[in-house]
């Protein structure tokens, strides 16, 4: 081991000043994170133009990443006839010990703590340190190995830089002819499964290149190892049209809670898809959500449609969810210390007007009922099948597994320009607050606030809250990931929301009209309410005639 | 016992496509001995095949046939604990030029317990090298001998010296070889050192083996072979060819002066032989040196073999 650090510490002399802008990148990345979050004022071109450098900054880590696993590599190297190190004792099995200590210690270790006060200033707990770390890891353990692979097979900079050109070439190529010639129509799961083969093809085969290349270094035998692992891996893109992730071990936990919810289809239809295929999209509801609950998008559906022949098709596909906030309603409304009757009375008269219409022209209530929320299946049929749909209607056996997530409130901060708090990981802070709104006069009026939120990317989902517990006349909910975030800065595992938030004045009902109240606004506070999958729950459909519209 | 020893050792290499031909050997059917304790010379002209079969012994080639045991292990096989009694100095290895002297020798310390810091410190006083300068700033010689430093130090049972004099200036060669000579003088070593400059080895030897083409021409101690080669000159008359004695090279009759190289000199005996097929004749017997040995074998160009010479 002592010799092998020796190796590791002679690479770092050799490359101590890349290592040092290495060191600068990162620490820049982090600062400037911080600066984005910390910023007094701000717009969205600044944000933009921040986000943009950020950006441009991990793009160049990537990199460097790549080049300096090179170089690590390259540093003493594994083809030719005059390397210095295989004649000194020095074996293949120490050298490559030596750089994979080197490149873990430089390239992938070293980036999570130089970004680690960042992430601490950003409020992430102990679980999403761990997360972000793995995130950080995975990535740069990735490009490790493809830049470690081609280095191994390269020998030296300049075939390496050659190798690299034709990467650059070749994989958006190969990518191409894929696209073009790979089996249209195959489900998500055969899609999954082709991904997961062809990367465990990838991954096998770069490997077994380094580990040859190190312990043998006969570059006729690695390259035709490489180019069978290339090879293999466009033919499965090609040829691949299985589905194997019903045999992969799943978990099928319940979470507890979720034993009242129903699932029901609503209805189906076709839409035409491109390469003549259709797509036979199924609209689901879930009744009896509880109120401490959020089924969130990610689950999966498996859908056996039988003809009275006794013909079968089988598809999977992912399912989508619409109504993020419907299941967690409660947690988002607020509670009312003082209730102002009157206004209650009439807001639940609004509600009940609402439901009313909705059934009038739709026969449904209004979506955003509380417990209940929409979901969607989507399925990619081929043309043939597509005519037997339409000639006669399949009975249906769906399976599915539905995700779900307890909502967090990470934050709530007084509506007060630069109130910043943190929570649950997250940490938020108003930007800017008070420019009014009013689209002409007479009209419910507003205020504008912008807001940054930075949180671990594993917090799938966000929504904000605006809360006034001294009157509890109103609540609104924002969707923080939908259309009305304006910027999202991606660095690594932070990301950033820059949200522009439109809070309308508070009304009250007055006798016969309703009132803005904008005073009420210093009693509200703002929340940042946080979702990430952390279970799920499985149902089995039978349906006898599959309700498929035109 | 033998250090190095290579039976049918060939390594083919890739070459351009010419009339059906994709490949050239550069080392055929090469069997070889190094005794243990000698220092052996692989005499050449360039493209002999010396570098190639060194490349093989250290595992730096893989053979195209044959095996190749250095200290009684394969060299395809070769491991820490071998190399670590092998020390390589070669025109052709890349150094890390980045380094200075020190770190040169910082670096290479650790690997070697026999390494001895009082020889490194006088070596390092003798070749007179700056310690804190980049080897990329050092000149060829200075870079030759911070080569062979990294080497003495941890005297090795093996010592190959691929072409260590090429270019190198006369007091630069005599530095490499007083420090050669130093280790030598100190313990039970054998060095193999190639060279198509066949002077500087001469004085350093005691086996000799002489390659051309890939093949080894011959293959013995310095000694024998110094000894059964003369130079023959025969004056007072014309000699007719035909009489010329067997394994006699470079005849050559111009007047009344016929020369020719004897390659099976016994002393006394050879004189009197040839005394007495050339009585008329006054005869010159003189000594060749390795150089000219080497150049009178190239010149012949016949595939003499091994046994057949010796």
């Amino acid at each position: 081991m002592n010799l092998t650090w020796h190796i590791v510490k002679k690479d770092f002399r050799r490359l101590q000043l890349p290592l040092f802008l290495w060191t600068v990148l990162l620490g820049a990345q982090a600062v400037l994170c911080m600066r984005l979050f910390s910023a007094r004022a701000g717009n969205a071109e600044w944000i933009e133009q921040q986000s943009g450098i950020i950006t441009a900054l991990a793009g160049v880590g990537w990199l460097f990443t790549f080049v300096l696993t090179a170089a690590f590599v390259l540093e003493d190297p594994l083809t030719g006839t005059q390397m210095f190190w295989a004649t000194r004792p020095i074996s293949g099995r120490r050298l490559l010990g030596a750089k994979t200590l080197g490149v873990l210690v430089a390239l992938v270790v070293w980036p999570v703590v130089v970004a680690l006060p960042s992430w601490i200033y950003f409020g992430l707990g102990a679980r999403d340190l761990v997360a972000a770390a793995e995130r950080i890891v995975l990535v740069q353990v990735a490009i490790v190995i493809v830049g470690g692979t081609l280095a191994a097979v390269a020998g030296q900079g300049s075939r390496f830089l050659f190798w690299m050109l034709a990467l650059l070439v070749g994989i958006p190529l190969a990518m191409g002819v894929v696209t073009i010639h790979a089996p249209a129509g195959i489900s998500p799961d055969a899609k999954s499964t082709r991904l997961f083969l062809t990367v465990v093809v990838l991954l096998g085969s770069t490997l077994t290149v380094t580990w040859l290349q190190f312990t043998s270094r006969r570059i006729g035998r690695s390259l035709a190892v490489l180019a069978g692992g290339l090879g293999l891996t466009v033919i499965l893109c090609l040829v691949w049209r299985w589905n194997w992730v019903a045999l992969w071990p799943h978990s099928h936990e319940q979470a507890p809670g979720t034993e009242p919810i129903e699932l029901s289809v609503l209805s189906g239809a076709f839409q035409a898809e491109g390469g003549g295929d259709s797509r036979l999209v199924l609209n689901l509801q879930a009744r009896n959500v509880p109120d401490d609950f959020s089924l969130v998008p990610g689950g999966r559906v498996e859908a056996d449609f039988r003809w009275a022949d006794g013909t079968t098709l089988s598809l999977s596909s992912t399912l989508r969810v619409h109504s993020l906030w419907a299941g967690y309603a409660k947690l988002l409304r607020a509670s009312a210390p003082n209730p102002d009757k009157e206004t209650e009375a009439k807001l639940r008269q609004s509600v009940a007007d609402l439901d009313e219409r909705a059934m009038r022209r739709t026969g449904k209530p209004a979506p955003s009922g509380v417990g209940q929320t929409s979901l969607e299946a989507i399925f990619t049929v081929d043309p043939q099948w597509t005519e037997r749909f339409h000639a006669a209607v399949p009975a249906c056996t769906l399976r599915m597994r539905v995700l779900t997530s307890h909502p967090k409130v990470a934050a709530e901060l007084p509506l007060q320009e630069g109130a910043d708090r943190i929570g649950s990981g997250a940490r938020m802070r108003i930007v800017r607050y008070g420019d009014e709104y009013r689209p002409k006069p007479g009209q419910r009026g507003q205020k504008n606030l912008y807001v940054m939120v930075s949180r671990p990317t594993t917090n799938a989902f966000v929504d904000f809250r605006v809360t006034d517990r001294v009157h509890g006349t109103e609540s609104w909910v924002y969707s923080g990931s939908g259309p009305g975030s304006l910027l999202t800065v991606g660095f690594l595992p932070v990301r950033f929301d820059w949200q522009f938030v439109a809070i309308p004045y508070p009304r009250a009902w007055r006798t016969d009209k309703w009132v803005d109240m904008p005073a009420w606004l210093q009693d509200y506070t703002l929340a940042f309410v946080i979702f990430s999958p952390d279970g799920g729950f499985d149902r089995e459909l039978k349906i006898d005639r599959l309700p498929i519209g035109p | 016992m033998n250090i190095v020893e290579t039976n049918g050792l060939s390594h083919r290499y890739w070459s351009e496509f010419s009339f059906g031909t994709w490949r050239n050997e550069a080392v055929h059917d090469l069997t070889l001995a190094v005794p243990e304790g000698s220092l052996f010379a692989l005499l050449g002209a360039n493209g002999a095949g010396k570098t190639t079969t060194i490349k093989m012994l250290l595992n730096l080639l893989r053979p195209s046939r044959g095996t190749a045991l250095v200290m009684g292990v394969d060299s395809r096989r070769l491991g820490e604990r071998q190399l670590a009694q092998i020390g390589y100095v070669s025109e052709n290895q890349k150094l890390p030029l980045w380094m200075t002297v020190r770190q040169l020798l910082d670096y290479c310390r650790p690997f070697y317990p026999t390494w001895d810091r009082d020889l490194e410190k006088k070596l390092l006083r003798q070749f007179e090298l700056p310690e804190d300068r980049k080897l990329r700033h050092l000149s060829r010689g200075m870079l030759m001998k911070a080569a062979l430093l990294s080497v003495l130090p941890y005297r090795p049972k093996l010592l190959v010296l691929d072409e260590p004099f090429s270019g190198l200036d006369p007091l630069v060669r005599h530095d490499f070889v007083r420090g050669v000579l130093e280790v030598s003088t100190t313990g039970d070593w054998s060095v193999l050192i190639s060279s198509h400059d066949i002077d500087d080895v001469e004085r350093l030897v005691d086996h000799v083996g002489i390659m051309e083409e890939g093949c080894l021409k011959l293959s013995e101690p310095a000694e024998a072979l110094l000894g059964r080669f003369r130079q023959v000159e025969l004056t007072g008359a014309s000699f007719d060819a035909t009489l010329k004695p067997a394994g006699a090279l470079e005849w050559e009759s111009a007047g009344n002066l016929t020369r020719f190289i004897a390659t099976d000199y016994a002393g006394e005996a050879s004189e009197r032989a040839w005394q007495a097929r050339w009585p008329e004749a006054t005869l010159r017997v003189s000594p060749l040196t390795l150089r000219e040995i080497f150049i009178t074998l190239a010149r012949a160009g016949r595939n003499v073999e091994k046994g057949a010479v010796a």
